[in-house]
């Protein structure tokens, strides 16, 4: 996997006095796209200490973003990952995160451990905790409701947090064991004595600035209360509100306007404090601790104390501004007693809305001139290098001192700060001026038939926002909206109200469409969803339209093979939607023998991978007669239509022959493959071109891509100069419309979900990419009659003859091809082809394993006809 | 069948891939999960398209190049993980840009790539 190049490094000196160049660093890891989170990697002289955990989710790469796994990797070496501290702030799922995962997999070993009491954090007696994850609808609501606000989340990440949250007690307690097991020094902050802590770190002026005893003691009361009071009252309420029982999402909303916050903060106020001073740098990492506004009874004096010791301590090399930038942690006081601290971070997630705080950016930007801040949900993950006496501060996305809030709707602009007078407050009141709300999206009608749902944000001031919303029965649909924007500042085709037209209005063979009509239509619409099968019928094609939900393949896969035995006429198989609609089937590419006696493996799938190929299996023996094609939704409607409407360019002759091709530097056997398409234009080689240079906007009949690619992050692909990997194609790369078909060798390049088929949970929903995450799909959605690809890591021949692996395959398809058969078809050939000359010379297990799963990664994603 | 020591795998790599190192053979991301089923054997789906499994041997199948390289011994081939050598300066340069590679046990070079 390519590690990518920071976007911007500023570096300025701090201080000619220092003489010496010890090590300080900061990485302040990208959190990925989950509302909240800190995770923190801190190199101190020789000293590597790591605080808090992100979300657990981040222990796989999602949605574009490195998992957490993978930041350390980069900058810790190999797995297991070794560490002198660890510190978990506070009790936190966005904290705690999958330090749990790390630990119990033994992927993460530390010798000190400084963590939040579970007993204080729970508020449960010291020796006892709840045995087992909770069950019970009631207790996975108030374990949720212990977090921050998730209720304005998508329902599938809705679902992941309650697990995540329902989990979260169990996984910590079980953490903890095993560090003890792994004879780490385990120190509970609040119960054993932290000093010790601080005199095996005392060479890198390590000291814990608060919470004080009578502070933890006043929050685990409130969380102790809470725990008991709020269980009750949601199983009142939950017994008044027979619509809710059993759906735990619509429950959690419900509930989620109630005093979730005050037990929230209680937690949050929990944080261990901590700060380092080593050779002339002062860090200080605050966690979530609230210091403008407690918002716990009782607890001013003592916040009042802290921010005292804090003030007296300073000022600071580097801030971590508290939770998240959100406005209870940070005001015109806290940044004033911050004194001449000049470089902040703040962390938290790419879809945080409200963090950090539009009132927290306002300030820092009205002092840009004194200060450098850097965010993780603009920036992602954030390096400050104090090392020398010049800072340095490296992101991987992004500007420097970024002051623009998340907020996508516009909201009532707060009276910007006295910027002459730094002790000035911000204002409560706000203009008077009514604004109209405006989304980006439009409202979903996704899944259910009764209820539109419309979320507006308000600032947290004095004002009036008049919202008026208009719905239209389902009787009378409203035209479909436009779909998102596109990278480059353009935007894709409008959707077509209508149904749309098979194939263009091509006459096509006689083909069975295979889809779940009410998976899809919660992900791209009901009225979508029924104009798409519309188009479908009025093709003339077989419907399949109510496949089994179920997430194996082997239990959908029988009810195709019926009716394709009914209707032998039938050319093939098209499946309508992502995984999560119509599962692909996870399979062992290595038959029983070879598997046996193939004793290593390192290849990263584990020679596992998805496969749609049995939904063209008529008789049953595992190859399929029938071409398989699949068309993902992407959640995307826009997608759905223009795949579904593709034209092939083989019908033009004018332009049929055009080829483009790209390709990584050491791939020389891809020439060949390229100059036998027939096309006018050279084939690129990356290095040295890169996705800037020269210009290309890839819009041909025949594209053929042999790059490296990333099962993390399928928006690109990646050739090879002697220092590692070159981004040679992007999203940008892709123009407007596009018809072609695209041919790929590049590692997941047709890999639609978000995790590869060895990796992804068993019985759970699978997570799937989106136009704006996948090359693969930002193709489709452009057009292209189908992107043929691989959905593991593929292998490429490097010396003569350049005859084995995936080099065969490419060239049997682009033969078919030419000869004039459709993508699918030619896929299939092309197997079948490269069937009958495995092993192409390869006589080793290894060597013969690597040519099994050539032949069944490859997939066709489009309509493919 | 023999299997290439480390120390002769790392004399490969250094010499086919000189800016690599190897970092292991472990799994790059945690603990692979079970698959739903197998694929069939390659000579069942080969009789069903006519080709008939029974004139594979080793020897006929063997390349010309392995004739060449090959000393003659039967070794598997070996997969495994290479970085880029690690360059501190550069935090965003440590650690990854890693891939497999095959090297053949039989030629006793880089035959393969992942990617």
């Amino acid at each position: 996997m390519t590690q990518p190049e920071p976007k911007n490094i500023i570096e300025e000196l701090i201080d000619e006095t220092l003489d010496s160049e010890p090590v300080c660093r900061v990485h302040l890891l990208d959190v990925g796209a989950d509302k909240y989170g800190d995770c923190i990697l801190c190199e101190i002289g020789e000293m590597r200490i790591l605080i808090d955990g992100s979300h657990p989710s981040d222990f796989r790469p999602r949605s574009g973003h490195r998992s957490i796994p993978q930041q350390l990797e980069a900058f810790l070496g190999a797995p297991p990952f070794e560490l002198d501290l660890l510190v978990v702030t506070h009790a936190h799922a966005d904290h705690i995160g999958c330090l749990p995962a790390l630990v119990t997999g033994g992927t993460l070993k530390t010798k000190w451990a400084l963590l939040a009491d579970p007993a204080l954090g729970w508020g449960r007696d010291p020796d006892s905790h709840r045995v087992g994850n909770p069950t019970d609808e009631a207790e996975v609501l108030a374990a949720a409701l212990r977090e921050e606000n998730h209720d304005n989340e998508r329902d599938e990440v809705l679902e992941r947090f309650l697990l995540d949250a329902a989990n979260l007690e169990d996984s910590y307690h079980a953490m903890i064991a095993r560090l003890q097991e792994d004879r780490a020094q385990v120190v509970l902050f609040g119960r054993d004595d932290h000093r010790v802590v601080e005199e095996a770190f005392g060479a890198i002026g390590m000291r814990v600035l608060g919470p004080t005893p009578e502070h933890l003691r006043l929050c685990s009361q409130r969380i102790e209360r809470a725990g008991r009071d709020d269980l009750g009252a949601i199983s009142d309420f939950l017994g008044s509100r027979d619509e809710l029982k059993g759906d735990w999402i619509a429950a959690y909303r419900a509930l989620s306007g109630t005093d979730g916050g005050s037990i929230g903060a209680a937690i949050n106020n929990q944080t261990i404090v901590l700060r380092f001073d080593y050779q002339g740098r002062k860090l200080l990492f605050t966690g979530d601790m609230q210091f403008a506004s407690p918002d716990v009874s009782g607890l001013e004096t003592e916040m009042t104390e802290l921010r005292r010791r804090i003030k007296e301590d300073g000022p600071w090399t580097f801030v971590k501004v508290a939770h998240h930038g959100s406005y209870n942690a940070f005001n015109e006081s806290v940044l004033e007693e911050m004194g001449a601290t000049r470089y902040y971070g703040i962390s938290t997630g790419e879809q945080s809305m409200a963090h950090p705080h539009p009132s927290t950016l306002a300030m820092l930007d009205a002092q840009r001139q004194n200060l450098k801040w850097a965010r993780t949900d603009r920036n992602r993950a954030v390096t400050f290098d104090f090392s020398a006496q010049r800072a340095q501060i490296a992101l991987e996305r992004g500007e420097i001192n970024d002051p623009h809030p998340n907020a996508r709707d516009e909201f009532l602009p707060l009276v910007a700060p006295n910027r002459e007078n730094r002790s000035s407050e911000i204002q409560g009141s706000a203009s008077r001026t009514e604004v109209e709300p405006q989304s980006s999206s439009p409202p979903s009608t996704g899944g259910r038939d009764d209820i539109v749902e419309v979320i507006t944000r308000v600032p947290r001031v004095a004002t009036r926002v008049t919202v008026s919303i208009e719905v239209q029965p389902l009787d009378n649909p409203p035209p479909v909206a436009k779909i998102s924007r596109v990278p480059d500042g353009g935007t894709l085709p409008s959707l077509d109200p209508k149904a749309p037209r098979v194939g263009g209005g091509r006459v096509l063979p006689p083909l069975l469409f295979v889809t779940n009509r009410e998976a899809l239509a919660h992900n791209i619409g009901v009225n979508e969803a029924a104009l798409a099968l519309q188009g479908v019928r009025e093709g003339g094609h077989m419907l399949i339209d109510d496949a089994p939900s179920s997430v194996e393949a082997s239990e959908v896969a029988p009810f195709v093979g019926r009716k394709l035995k009914e209707n032998p006429s039938l050319r093939g198989v098209v499946i309508l939607g992502g995984y999560d609609v119509v599962p692909a089937q996870r399979l062992d590419a290595l038959p029983p023998h070879l598997r046996r006696i193939l004793s290593r493996r390192s290849d990263p799938d584990n020679f596992v991978v998805w496969s749609d190929a049995l939904y063209g299996d008529t008789d049953g023996d595992g190859f399929p007669e029938l071409p398989v094609s699949r068309v993902p939704d992407g959640k995307s409607a826009a997608l759905v239509w223009a795949a579904l409407q593709a034209r092939s360019p083989q019908q033009d002759e004018a332009t049929s022959t055009e080829c483009q091709g790209v390709r990584n530097k050491r791939r020389p056997f891809a020439e060949e493959v390229f100059s036998a398409m027939g096309g006018r234009n050279p084939m690129l080689s990356s290095g040295p071109a890169t996705c800037e240079h020269p210009p290309l906007s890839l819009n041909a009949s025949k594209i053929y891509l042999m790059l490296h690619g990333d099962h993390a992050d399928g928006s690109r692909f990646w050739g090879e100069d002697v220092s590692g990997g070159i981004e040679a194609i992007n999203l940008s790369n892709l123009p407007l419309q596009c018809e072609g078909t695209v041919f790929t060798g590049c590692c997941w390049g047709a890999l639609t979900s978000e995790e590869p088929a060895a990796w992804a949970p068993h019985n759970a929903p699978v997570r799937v990419k989106t136009p704006e995450t996948s090359l693969a799909l930002g193709f489709l959605a452009r057009g292209v009659q189908a992107f043929v690809g691989c959905t593991g890591a593929h292998y490429s021949p490097v010396v003569p003859p350049l005859d084995h692996y995936g080099g065969p395959l490419h060239r049997a398809f682009w033969i078919h091809y030419d000869a004039g058969f459709g993508p699918a078809e030619s896929l299939l050939a092309a197997k079948i082809e490269f069937l009958k000359g495995m092993p192409h010379g390869q006589t080793a297990p290894s060597g013969r394993a690597i040519e099994h799963k050539i032949l069944h990664q490859y997939t066709c994603l489009g309509l493919g006809w | 069948m023999a299997h290439l020591t480390e120390s002769e795998l790392e004399t490969i790599v250094q010499r086919d891939l000189p800016q690599r190192r190897i970092v292991g053979r472990a799994e790059l991301n945690g603990v692979a999960t079970g698959a739903e089923a197998s694929a069939p054997e390659l000579d069942e789906m080969q009789r069903k398209f006519g080709v008939d499994g029974s004139t594979f041997s080793r020897v006929a199948a063997r390349a010309e190049t392995d004739a060449v390289y090959g000393t003659g011994e039967d070794f598997d081939d070996e997969i495994v993980i290479v970085e880029l050598a690690i360059d501190k300066s550069n935090p965003w340069k440590s650690g990854s840009q890693r891939k497999a590679v095959v090297v053949s046990g039989s030629q006793r070079r880089v035959i393969g790539e992942q990617g």
